[in-house]
């Protein structure tokens, strides 16, 4: 091993990388999970395609995870459209759902810049679901028909 | 004038839902108005475009969440500042010694103007986890405030901000919100 590996394998241990990359990669898998179930969502209850579905990149950059690409993904129709914007994955708060042991582990935006719904990854017991916030911070599960109202409104 | 944690709050609910009806307004409703009336010849409206109304509400809303976020935790900060200042001078009788009289200066000068931080820590024995999550609020606050420089720190939401430092207040049994 040659000095500057040395030199990096120390300062890639100073910094946890290997840990804040398993952190950052766990967050990214989960973000690519979320984004594939609303286009299999939106795919059932749109079999025509008038929506349409693009991969939009966001670059990141949090403590604890470093910097770091992530994909969301924009939803329109004609000019209108709505984001799927991955906000971060460490998060302050407590899940309103789910009661006790669970935490939240992420957060992702949906919204059209002027209205916003928060949906917040909440795990517990090694399982993984979301909660939406609405705009008075009630909160309930994502689901289909939770999708299908939130686009609803964005794209009123 | 903002004073209190419920009045920042209201400011920002007022200026989240006026910015969206001005968004909603622009994107929406412009060209329909009744412009050949008295709202055409009114400056403030009559030079404005649709695309500008909506493209400066969003830029409002771009940044509200954390602009609440600074505000709040600013209202709390002197808040809690003044009111450990009153605590001091209410347990401590009234100096004479000279030394005494400058340390007791330098001891308001350290809560008045020191670091923030140095003052919730010495709240820790009342609850340290809520000033541990004080914390987590004054760190996002700290990036926020600093041009949001640098890799985010945990994300801290308006309500979550709120909600924390409301019961800190609450905690430290000082007066409700005027």
């Amino acid at each position: 091993m040659t000095s500057f590996q040395e030199f990096l394998h120390r300062k890639a241990e100073e910094q946890g990388q290997s840990s804040a990359r398993e952190r950052r990669d766990e967050w990214i898998a989960a973000v690519d999970r979320l984004t594939r179930q609303i286009e299999g969502w939106l795919r059932e209850s749109d079999p025509e395609g008038v929506l349409d579905l693009i991969p939009v990149t966001f670059d990141k950059a949090e403590k604890g995870l470093g910097p770091y690409k992530i994909d969301g993904l924009q939803v329109g129709v004609g000019e209108l459209s709505a984001r799927v914007v991955p906000v971060a994955r460490n998060v302050v708060g407590s899940p309103r759902i789910m009661g006790d042991g669970a935490r939240l582990a992420g957060r992702v935006d949906i919204t059209d810049g002027i209205k916003k719904y928060v949906l917040r990854r909440v795990l517990k017991d090694g399982s993984e679901t979301w909660e939406v916030l609405d705009d008075h911070f009630g909160a309930a599960p994502f689901d289909r028909d939770r999708l299908e109202s939130i686009l609803q409104d964005l794209l009123a | 004038m903002i004073g209190t944690l419920d009045e920042a709050w209201r400011w920002y609910e007022a200026a989240r839902e006026t910015s969206r009806t001005m968004a909603r307004l622009g994107g929406k409703y412009w060209d329909e108005m009744p412009w050949g009336g008295a709202l055409g010849r009114d400056d403030s409206f009559r030079l404005l475009e649709a695309t500008q109304v909506e493209e400066r509400a969003r830029q409002v809303l771009d940044d509200l969440e954390d602009l609440c976020v600074l505000l709040l935790f600013s209202v709390f900060e002197a808040t809690v500042r003044e009111r450990a200042l009153t605590d001091v001078s209410d347990e401590l009788p009234t100096l004479r010694h000279p030394a005494l009289v400058q340390a007791m200066e330098t001891l308001n000068d350290t809560i008045s103007h020191g670091s923030f931080y140095r003052v919730l820590e010495a709240y820790k024995g009342l609850d340290a986890d809520l000033v541990e999550e004080v914390n987590q609020v004054r760190r996002y606050r700290n990036w926020v405030a600093h041009g949001r420089r640098g890799a985010q720190p945990d994300n801290v939401g308006p309500d979550v901000a709120y909600d924390r430092l409301r019961r800190f207040l609450e905690r430290l049994a000082l007066p409700k919100p005027r």
